[in-house]
């Protein structure tokens, strides 16, 4: 085995797509060695925002091997003789051989063993030119397109210089450090003095390396301040792609500026300037952030942190400018201006979405208002909120961040002394914005964020615009996916199908639309319960009925689940395939037809029958609650055993007509019994 | 003490040197430097070019009466236009900090991905935001398309924002404390001598007193000029006509005068406008491009 060293030196690499890089490098590899037989063992590839890197050991020889290639057969015209003749190399031993379609002539090859030195250069640039960057650039005068002009390339193979050249670079053994700390170049003798060298050059080729000293300098810099720095994950991943030498340096947020609304603190922080923001450890914001340089300076980063302190008062300077401004105009003013501002095209301004968030308020109030939870609820204060909801669109601080849209709407609102109940709903009638994101917890802000979703999601599918495939330019599934979990968190009794027929009746909007948000929430509902775990049988069971709660159905999913893979559930699920299968024979099966208990003649099917009545009686006193879904499933799986005898000892179809068509009903009363608690077929078929 | 003009001085000279005419600001308002003829028409065919220039850029939207230190609604660009992209570019890039008393060892220097649209110009590129201790003091991008029309070879284009350079360089926090002539005491002259009252007048004019129906006849005359224009095959007159549109549109915008719809439209207008004259003039020259679109 021979090791070979590649380091692509490039200017700097887009940060989200290095570890994309990085892993496609290698899958890459791996199959283009495989494809020419050539054996590799302790492959790895790296990125930094400068770098693509593959090392590996790999035979320095591709084995001898031989080839047998078919040619024409032996009575074919000369022509055709002559054509397969000469598309063989010079060593190819020519032979005629009888197989069972007649006698054909076959060519043997002989491959030498080929040294990887001579078929990397190929194998290589190969790679290179396939590499589909999310996105490429060209630049100088070729019309090459990379995701950024490459300068360097570095190839060792068994620790002498690759003869490769690729888009005019002749590969060498150099290459350089840091950027600014050790830009000189240097050569390279083999992997473990590359990474080496690199260390002491101020580049961490390892992601994870870097990653692992930034970390114990986030940590530091939390015992140095007493303070928390609050985690940000994919702000993480963004800084270790922009550096290849990390430093963590924290600086002061001026103290009048702290008094801002923290997210205006937090936004630019985060959003201009990649910092990292801090708390105490009770939670409230820190005067600290954190930014991570690229480099390290004799003065240990005081004029770093000292520039970037004023950038950041430059930013909240402009920040408080927006909150002032901001709070010198009525919400009630800025709701006035909405009738200017175009929601969508073909739904007009937001002014006219007020309306309809009414419709939607009133109907969802209407519907839950017998829960404890909004017993308090007052219907003027939930009409003020929807009145002002969206007035912050026309804000400055919103204009300069939308993310912060609800938020600073909140902050206004009790601003110019509003009811907390009203500020609060607003501020979290986006919610939640994503899987991590928190729902409403306030009556009024439930209801508002249900009405809002759900007011989006009908007026786009009124305008046919609707997610299809990898195509959800509104966001709709998120709205959807908000409506389930504010459902869910706050176990609120609802009942889409009821609750879409009212709206639909209110504002006369087609059969079609109702029906096509209503198997966009099914679909929706079915996908996370799959994700949850939940068998394709039992969500399909569930949803093939004709009120759609999704709390009910989401824990009687889980519920159902669970007992199916119990011995009971077993149980279950067995005596309903029997009698499906009996029934699906069955020609004179009729549901109509009532039980005769005097027809009613072997013991088998008295007892039976004397079970399920027990059961059904059982089951008459219970109520649709979770405990009761339960023992509804316990009562059907106890009727295993009386379902076994019966078939055991009973012959369905026997010749006295009567007695046969009385057995049908017996089992169809049975089985309208187990379909009456759920749509066991789906989970049979 | 380097002042406001000893920075335009050091790019000039440094640039100078380095093979860039050095041509003046073009005499018509207008959003960004790269509206500047010497940008667009000479990334387009294939002749090498190298050019510099400082640009008055105007955003009327960003007018603060004079009562922000970090917002004007005029600022100043230094242009650097190099094609073929050198390949040592960045370097080059790098040494011009140093020129203005940017040391790269004293700082922190970062390259941000940022990729470049003028839906106006129909121009797109690829580069970064160049971020010198946390503030972006350069745009670094390699020009891709411009008027929907391949570049190549591949012009790079540098874009300085002087005010926040200055504010860095001086370390002052207040546009107008600039420092503009370089005299320390007795006699110096100060961003705010010279512009204080232009901004404050002109936040009045974009916001309060441009008159939007006279605005609205401008920007279809320019657009009638530009197409008579271009009939008569005088691109670079027409070209006016365009920049004017553009600005005019901004006028509009700092109005609040154009709603989301006629927004699309305007822009679209104008980009219909430049892609003509871009057309003609690629039409003019000896080798000829495809275009993509």
């Amino acid at each position: 085995m021979a090791e070979l060293l590649l380091e692509i030196l490039t200017e700097e690499i887009p940060a989200r797509f290095q570890v994309w890089a990085a892993q496609t490098l290698l899958e890459k590899l791996q199959k283009a060695s495989a494809a020419i037989g050539l054996s590799v063992d302790h492959l790895c590839t790296y990125t930094t925002p400068r770098r693509l890197v593959a090392h590996g050991n790999f035979a320095s020889e591709v084995p001898a091997y031989t080839e047998e290639r078919r040619g024409p057969k032996k009575e074919a015209p000369q022509n055709v003789h002559d054509g397969f003749l000469n598309s063989l190399p010079a060593n190819a031993v020519i032979e005629t051989r009888d197989t069972l379609k007649g006698a054909y002539i076959f060519a043997i090859i002989t491959h030498p063993a080929r040294a990887t030195r001579t078929l990397l250069p190929t194998l290589l640039s190969n790679i290179l030119c396939s590499f589909s960057w999310p996105k490429t650039m060209r630049w100088g005068i070729s019309s090459f397109s990379w995701v950024r002009p490459i300068r360097n390339i570095m190839c060792l193979f068994d620790r002498e210089v690759l003869d490769f050249s690729f888009q005019g670079l002749q590969a060498t053994n150099s290459t350089v450090g840091h950027r600014f700390l050790a830009p000189e170049r240097f050569p390279v003798t083999n992997f473990s003095h590359y990474i080496d060298a690199l260390i002491q050059r101020y580049v961490f080729l390892d992601r994870q390396k870097r990653a692992d000293a930034l970390q114990t300098q986030l940590r530091e810099i939390e015992a140095h301040h007493s303070i928390e720095i609050v985690q940000d994950n994919a702000l993480f991943e963004e800084v270790l792609g922009l550096t290849e030498w990390p430093v963590a340096l924290s600086g002061r947020v001026d103290k009048p500026y702290m008094d801002l609304p923290e997210e205006l603190i937090i936004t630019p922080m985060k959003v201009h300037q990649r910092y990292f923001s801090t708390r105490y450890r009770d939670g409230t914001l820190a005067p600290f952030f954190v930014c991570i340089a690229g480099t390290q300076t004799q003065d240990k980063g005081k004029t770093i942190i000292a520039g970037n302190e004023a950038v950041l008062r430059a930013r909240l300077a402009d920040a408080r400018f927006f909150f002032e401004t901001d709070k010198k105009v009525p919400l009630d003013k800025r709701t006035e201006e909405l009738a200017l501002q175009i929601f969508h095209r073909r739904l007009g301004t937001i002014a006219e979405r007020l309306p309809r968030l009414q419709t939607w308020s009133t109907l969802l109030y209407t519907t839950l208002q017998d829960m404890p939870l909004f017993k308090e609820v007052s219907m003027p204060l939930l009409t003020r909120a929807i009145y002002l909801c969206k007035a912050d669109l026309r804000t400055e601080a919103v204009k300069e961040f939308p993310e912060l849209q609800g938020i600073m709407g909140g902050y206004y609102a009790a601003l110019q002394g509003e009811p907390s109940v009203v500020a609060t709903a607003i501020k979290e009638h986006y919610r939640p914005q994503g899987p991590d994101d928190a729902v409403p917890t306030t009556p009024l802000g439930i209801l508002l964020a249900l009405a809002d979703k759900l007011e989006t999601i009908w007026s786009f599918f009124g305008i046919n615009e609707r997610p299809s495939g990898s195509k959800d330019p509104f966001a709709l599934r998120r709205a959807a996916l908000g409506v389930i979990r504010l459902v869910l968190a706050h176990r609120l009794l609802l009942d889409l199908v009821s609750l879409f027929e009212g709206y639909r009746q209110t504002t006369l909007l087609s059969f079609e639309i109702a029906d096509a948000v209503l198997s966009f929430f099914k679909e929706r509902l079915k996908i996370q319960l799959k994700e949850s775990g939940i068998s394709s049988g039992v969500v399909a069971a569930l949803l093939k009925q004709d009120t759609v709660d999704i709390g009910r159905i989401t824990g009687r999913a889980q519920l159902l689940n669970q007992f199916l893979q119990t011995p009971a559930g077993n149980d279950l699920l067995q005596g309903y395939r029997r009698l499906s299968n009996i029934l699906s024979t069955a020609s004179d099966g009729d549901s109509t037809i009532p039980i005769v208990q005097d027809l009613l003649i072997e013991k088998a099917e008295v007892s039976l029958y004397q079970a399920v009545q027990a059961a059904n009686k059982a089951a008459s006193v219970l109520e649709e609650t979770h405990e009761d879904f339960q023992k509804r499933l316990t009562l059907l799986a106890a009727l295993r055993t009386p379902i076994n005898t019966f078939f055991e000892e009973i012959l369905v179809h026997c010749e006295e007509k009567q007695i046969r068509r009385n057995r049908c009903a017996l089992l169809m009363y049975i089985k309208a019994f187990y379909d009456h608690v759920c749509a066991f077929e789906e989970i049979v078929s | 003490m380097l002042g406001f003009q000893d920075i335009v001085l050091h790019l000039h000279a440094y640039w100078g040197r380095l093979g860039c005419a050095i041509v003046p600001p073009y005499d018509l308002e207008m959003g960004a430097g790269t509206f500047h003829p010497e940008t667009p028409f000479r990334a387009l065919g294939p002749h090498p070019w190298r050019v510099a220039y400082i640009q008055p850029s105007r955003r009327p939207a960003d007018g603060r009466y004079a009562e922000s230190p970090n917002r004007v609604q005029r600022l100043h660009q230094y242009q650097v236009i190099l094609k073929p992209s050198p390949d040592d570019v960045q370097e080059l890039y790098l040494n011009s900090l140093k020129e203005i008393g940017i040391d790269y060892q004293e700082h922190d220097i970062r390259f941000v991905e940022d990729d470049w649209e003028s839906p106006t110009l129909g121009a797109s590129g690829l580069g970064w935001e160049v971020w010198c201790d946390g503030m972006e003091i350069s745009q670094f991008t390699y020009f891709q398309q411009i008027g929907g029309f391949e570049c190549a070879p591949v012009t790079v284009e540098l874009t300085y924002g002087l005010e926040r350079i200055a504010l860095f360089i001086q370390k002052v926090d207040d546009i107008y404390k600039i420092n503009w002539n370089g005299v320390d005491e007795i006699g110096k002259i100060t961003y705010g001598d010279i512009y204080k009252h232009y901004e404050r007048e002109f936040s009045a004019y974009n916001f309060e007193y441009a008159n939007v129906e006279t605005l609205n006849t401008h920007f279809m005359d320019t657009e009638k000029a530009c197409t008579d224009l271009l009939e008569q095959n005088l691109v670079f007159p027409a070209y006016d006509q365009c920049i004017k549109a553009s600005h005019l549109f901004n006028l509009l915008d700092a109005r609040s005068a154009i709603s989301a719809l006629e927004r699309a439209d305007l822009i679209s207008r104008v980009r219909a406008l430049a892609k003509q004259c871009f057309k003609i003039w690629l039409g003019n020259q000896p080798a000829t491009v495809t275009e993509k679109e």
